[in-house]
């Protein structure tokens, strides 16, 4: 049961996305389409045509994974015209490594509206959402990869490897908002979000020094884990475990007597959108966003550091040879040892008692404006900045896009951008008739995948989906 | 029309859509084909700490039993505490001398009558004042004194001969014997009524003077005794009935043939003569009261040698002698000896083994002798070293001997009698044999007199041991090897580029090593192999001066994997010892600095 719980909780937080949560996301393809439903997210000022009511669950699903590496940096040709992995002796160092980043990461997220609706009223258009957002996320340093490739180059090496960093998130969402229009150029909307924490792990190694020569092996990191899924998440040290401990790794986790014995939330949050449009011109719309103002708390918060002692090799000493010789140790029990000191190093201990941690949310900058063509209205150029502000995981986007509504119940956006992740194409269709709407699209459109469709460039990659009922009178 | 609108945009961008998709599909990227899984780990190189090991001493890597004939007793033997010392004895072998006794069929004596002619008394009878008619044997006649009568010595004779003499009595100078033989005298006078003879005092019967007698019976030697060996001389008066005979029971005990006259003694064909004459003097009396006036008196006397058997034995002779000594076969096996010592082409070059005889000789003889002492591996003859030859023979005195047969001619165990130096002796033991055997042993008495009691059984007993300080000479040439070969895993997933093995050593273990190794591949073939490259070796050194030297050793490998690879054999060439220092089981090796280098890592083959 243990055992089982263990893994529902690796699962619960490897689900999903992002090292540093924002809220439940939308097509920023979509955000010139006024017959998508699920603008407010990225701009509360922008509200939809209609009302709407969400197909349960499936009012806006999103899969995505972002990151600066892709699989044809970890895969390459070995001269027989077959793939090889990046460890094979016949890809180079060099040919590796001039394909990463410093710092290489990689986010997955899932996004599911498990219920939305919005109606005119009040003086505007209000929305009430219910989602839960999964992220996962691991940035790695270039130098390990280095170090995994190289090991040592030359008579001495030294690595430093800095925010090695694995973060897992799963939250629920519940988002009120509301819009109206100020005057017949302004209008503005703002969202309030009530964030419910269902658990949290954030692991890093902030620094690590890895010094390798002939004379000794030395390893040092310095690592902090944060681990929050409510009150019945137990992890013990293995003190407190009944393991084998000694008085340096006493506060040692006990990984193999993690328990869980039933779902409880383990945080809260609180996070704002503000949003406004203005009509600059006739055929010119300006529009700007700033979301996911505010804070989570996590509570019932495990929190671990790693002892920031220096493990260090000096080589075998005065290895017996012989069983029992006098003043030797065996080979074996050196190596159980060193084994032993390496894991000690690098084990988390646990701090004493739980406690909480707040967080910011991360806020994103959204600044828009959208231009229709004077020969043909129901062509629209859009320009959309987006700036996310969250540490090490920040991106900038600039998205150009090409905006089509040939008719009243149907539109679609092709539109490119140009962000931290590289180069990218969007797109969308969104289908609104009246009594629904149904759309399709993707932020990251990738270029080339594999015959079984895993994108083989940088690992790009989205698709949103959504059906929706909508009722009402548009406008 | 809407519906047909929206059915056409619908189909116009999934077509589109999937037509996407397809172009960019990159088949170079196929996931499905088959992966070359083959991952180098440790990249550009990879190197352990240097590191070190504990002593590895010398008692653990011969890592003898408890019964094995190398031994850690060099305090035993002279050397230091802890010396190792090859030390097996064998089986004793006991051997017996004997010259049998020599039966002397030939004896021979005779005797002598004689009748002397007496004057005729005068009717005065004897002058007043004299008392007996004296018959003088061998004395002057004295015309003033008609009483006296002088006549020759009465001589007789005695041949002693035998013509089947034991070839083992090679020459004599004298023997010991136990001839029994009486004299006899026997005198008789005529012409007087009643008659007693007196022998007188000083009466003398001289044997031959190369003879040795005893008188045998207390009668006799009331009144006679033996004077200068050879001589019967009356040491009082013996009154002799008329016609009674007077027994002198005599034994020839010793004949001494040193001053034999020329056709007498041992001949070369082993026949044996002694001829010699037994002379009578001195004066016989016919006493006053007998001899009356008028009287026609005639005095006889009846000599004789009469042996009292037909045959008589030499009980000892003193002279050179060639008995048969049979000396058997012996060997010794020695016991548990640590392979590498036996291997086959091993020079072991022991700077003095030694072999011990430790021989007790009872006969009065001393003893030449000559050995072959022969080595065995695996039943085959390995060496062969001859000890002692015709020319120069191992000479054994009488009495307890230790003989240290050796290389250099000194012992290592106390009371050696004699060191002889055999140069070639190392090579029965350039590898340890399994056994040496003491064989074709040839053991004669000297050629000089010795005095053998005939029919006496010597004793002529042999125990051997081998003792063998391990120290060596310059030649030492031999391989230890120690394999692993029990690995059990499968490296056919496995490879390496180079691995380089540097090491420095403290050696206090009196000889060079050379180092090397061999990857142990099961069904090894010569096109599937890891090259070995050896710089440098172990230099020799001693307890008193550790000695430390480095060596690398470089691993290349050609095979495209490490199939079949069960082990390691770790192979030392020893050589250039520390010449006559022991190995000792405090003499260590210990390694320090060890750096074990990957370069090119390791390659892992993870397809299936």
């Amino acid at each position: 049961m243990k055992r089982i719980n263990k893994y529902i909780v690796a699962v619960l937080m490897t689900v999903g996305a992002s090292a540093g949560m924002n809220a439940q996301e939308a097509l920023r393809s979509a955000y010139f389409l006024e017959g998508y439903n699920y603008r407010h997210m990225l701009n509360p000022a922008l509200a939809p045509e209609l009302n709407y009511v969400s197909f349960p669950a499936l009012g806006n699903l999103s899969v995505g994974l972002n990151g600066n590496i892709g699989l044809d940096d970890f895969l390459f040709k070995n001269g027989n015209g077959q793939l090889t992995t990046f460890m094979s002796p016949k890809v180079g160092a060099g040919e590796f490594l001039k394909g990463l980043k410093d710092v290489n990461y990689m986010n997955g997220n899932l996004n599911m509206t498990l219920l939305s609706a919005g109606f005119k009223g009040f003086g505007g258009y209000n929305t009430v959402s219910l989602g839960v957002q999964a992220t996962v996320g691991a940035a790695i340093p270039k130098d390990l990869f280095r170090f995994m490739k190289v090991g040592m180059d030359g008579d001495q090496s030294h690595y430093n490897f800095k925010d090695l960093q694995v973060d897992a998130t799963s939250i629920a969402e519940l988002a009120l908002g509301h819009s109206r229009k100020i005057n017949d150029k302004l209008r503005v909307g703002a969202k309030v979000k009530f964030l419910f924490g269902l658990a949290n792990l954030n692991a890093k190694i902030a620094d690590m020094d890895i010094y390798m020569s002939d004379l000794k092996w030395e390893v040092q990191a310095r690592g902090e884990m944060n681990i929050a899924a409510g009150k019945s998440l137990y992890i013990p040290t293995k003190r407190e475990s009944g393991a084998d401990y000694n008085s340096d790794n006493a506060n040692q986790i006990d990984w193999d007597n993690v328990d869980y014995d039933g779902f409880n939330t383990s945080g809260f949050g609180l996070g704002l959108d503000f949003g406004a449009s203005y009509q600059l011109l006739p055929n010119l719309e300006l529009s700007a966003s700033v979301t996911d103002i505010g804070f989570m708390t996590w509570n019932n918060v495990v929190k671990a550091t790693t002892p920031d002692t220096k493990w260090t090799f000096n080589g075998f000493r005065d290895v017996e040879m012989y069983d029992g010789q006098e003043g030797g140790t065996s080979l074996d029990d050196q190596w159980d040892t060193i084994g032993d000191d390496l894991e000690d190093c690098m084990n988390f201990q646990r701090e004493p008692g739980s406690g909480s941690r707040t967080s910011g949310l991360g806020a994103t900058v959204m600044l828009g404006g959208l231009y229709t063509t004077p020969f043909y209205s129901g062509l629209k150029g859009g320009l959309l900045f987006t700036q996310r502000i969250n540490g090490k995981f920040s991106w900038t986007e600039a998205r150009v896009s090409a905006n089509l509504c040939p008719v009243k119940w149907f539109d679609l956006s092709a539109n490119y951008a140009l962000s931290s992740f590289g180069s990218t194409l969007g797109w969308v269709v969104n289908f609104h008739p009246k009594g629904l709407n149904f759309f399709v699209g993707s932020d990251y459109q990738f270029y080339k995948v594999t015959p079984q469709y895993v994108p083989v460039g940088k690992i790009n990659a989205n698709v949103t989906i959504g059906i929706n009922i909508t009722f009402g009178k548009r406008g | 029309m809407k519906k047909v609108k929206l059915l056409t945009v619908v189909a116009a961008l999934g077509t589109g859509f999937s037509g996407l998709l397809h172009s960019c599909v990159d088949h170079d990227y196929d996931l499905s084909e088959d992966m070359d899984l083959v991952v180098g780990v440790g990249g550009g190189q990879l190197t352990v700490p240097n590191s070190s090991t504990e002593e590895y001493p010398l008692s653990k890597i011969l890592d003898l039993d408890e019964g094995s004939s190398i031994r850690p007793d060099g305090a035993l033997y002279g050397l230091s505490e802890g010396d190792y010392v090859l030390v097996q004895g064998g089986d004793p072998t006991q051997s017996e001398v004997k010259i049998d006794a020599v039966i002397i069929n030939g004896l021979q004596g005779n005797s002598a009558s004689t009748l002397i002619d007496v004057p005729k008394i005068p009717s005065s009878g004897l002058p007043s004042g004299v008392n007996s008619l004296d018959i003088v044997i061998g004395g002057q006649p004295d015309a003033s004194k008609w009483w006296v009568i002088a006549i020759d010595p009465i001589v007789n004779s005695v041949d002693i001969s035998e013509d089947n003499i034991t070839p083992d009595l090679v020459s004599l100078e004298s023997i010991g014997c136990d001839i029994n033989m009486q004299f006899e005298l026997k005198p008789s006078v005529t012409g007087i009524q009643t008659g007693t003879l007196v022998l007188r005092k000083d009466f003398t019967v001289v044997f031959d003077k190369n003879y040795t007698l005893e008188l045998t019976t207390p009668e006799s030697r009331e009144f006679c005794t033996v004077v200068d060996g050879h001589k019967l001389i009356f040491t009082a008066d013996r009154y002799v009935p008329n016609n009674s005979t007077l027994l002198l029971p005599v034994k020839i005990s010793k004949v001494d043939f040193s001053d034999l006259p020329a056709g007498q003694g041992l001949d070369e064909n082993h026949c044996f003569r002694l001829s010699s004459s037994v002379t009578t003097t001195g004066t016989m009396s016919v006493v006053s009261d007998d001899v009356s006036g008028d009287a026609d008196i005639s005095v006889g006397l009846l000599t004789a040698t009469r042996f009292y058997s037909n045959s008589a034995s030499i009980t000892e002779a003193t002279g050179i002698v060639n008995p048969k000594i049979d000396i058997n076969d012996t060997d010794f096996t020695i016991n548990d000896i640590p392979d590498f010592l036996a291997e086959d082409g091993n020079n072991l070059d022991v700077y003095n083994p030694q072999i011990y005889l430790s021989v007790t000789n009872s006969s009065p003889a001393s003893v030449e002798f000559s050995t072959v002492l022969r080595s065995y591996i695996g039943g085959e003859v390995s060496a062969e070293v001859p000890v002692g030859n015709d020319v120069e023979p191992i000479v054994i005195e009488p009495g307890n001997n230790l003989i240290c047969i050796s290389r250099t001619g000194e012992s290592n165990r106390p009371g050696v009698t004699k060191n002889v130096v055999v140069a070639e002796i190392g090579s029965l033991i350039a590898s340890i044999p399994d056994k040496i055997e003491v064989t074709r042993t040839v053991a004669k008495v000297c050629g000089r007199p010795y005095t053998f009691r005939l029919g006496n059984t010597y004793k002529f007993d042999i125990e051997t041991e081998a003792v063998a300080p391990l120290a060596f000479g310059p030649d030492l040439r031999f391989t230890y090897t120690d394999e692993e070969d029990n690995w059990d895993e499968d490296f056919e997933k496995y490879n390496f580029n180079q691995v380089i093995l540097k090491a420095t050593v403290l050696n206090t273990i009196p000889m060079s090593l050379k180092p090397n190794a061999r990857l142990l591949f099961d069904g090894y073939t010569e096109d599937v192999k890891v090259d070995v490259e050896v710089d440098g070796m172990i230099e020799a050194g001693t307890l008193m001066e550790p000695k430390e030297s480095s060596f690398t050793v470089t691993f290349t490998s050609s095979v495209p994997n490490l199939a079949g690879l069960i082990g390691i054999a770790y192979v030392f060439d020893s050589f250039n010892p520390e010449v006559g220092i022991p190995l000792n089981e405090n003499q260590s090796i210990k390694f320090t600095n060890i750096g074990l280098t990957l370069k090119g890592g390791i390659t892992v083959d993870l397809n299936d």
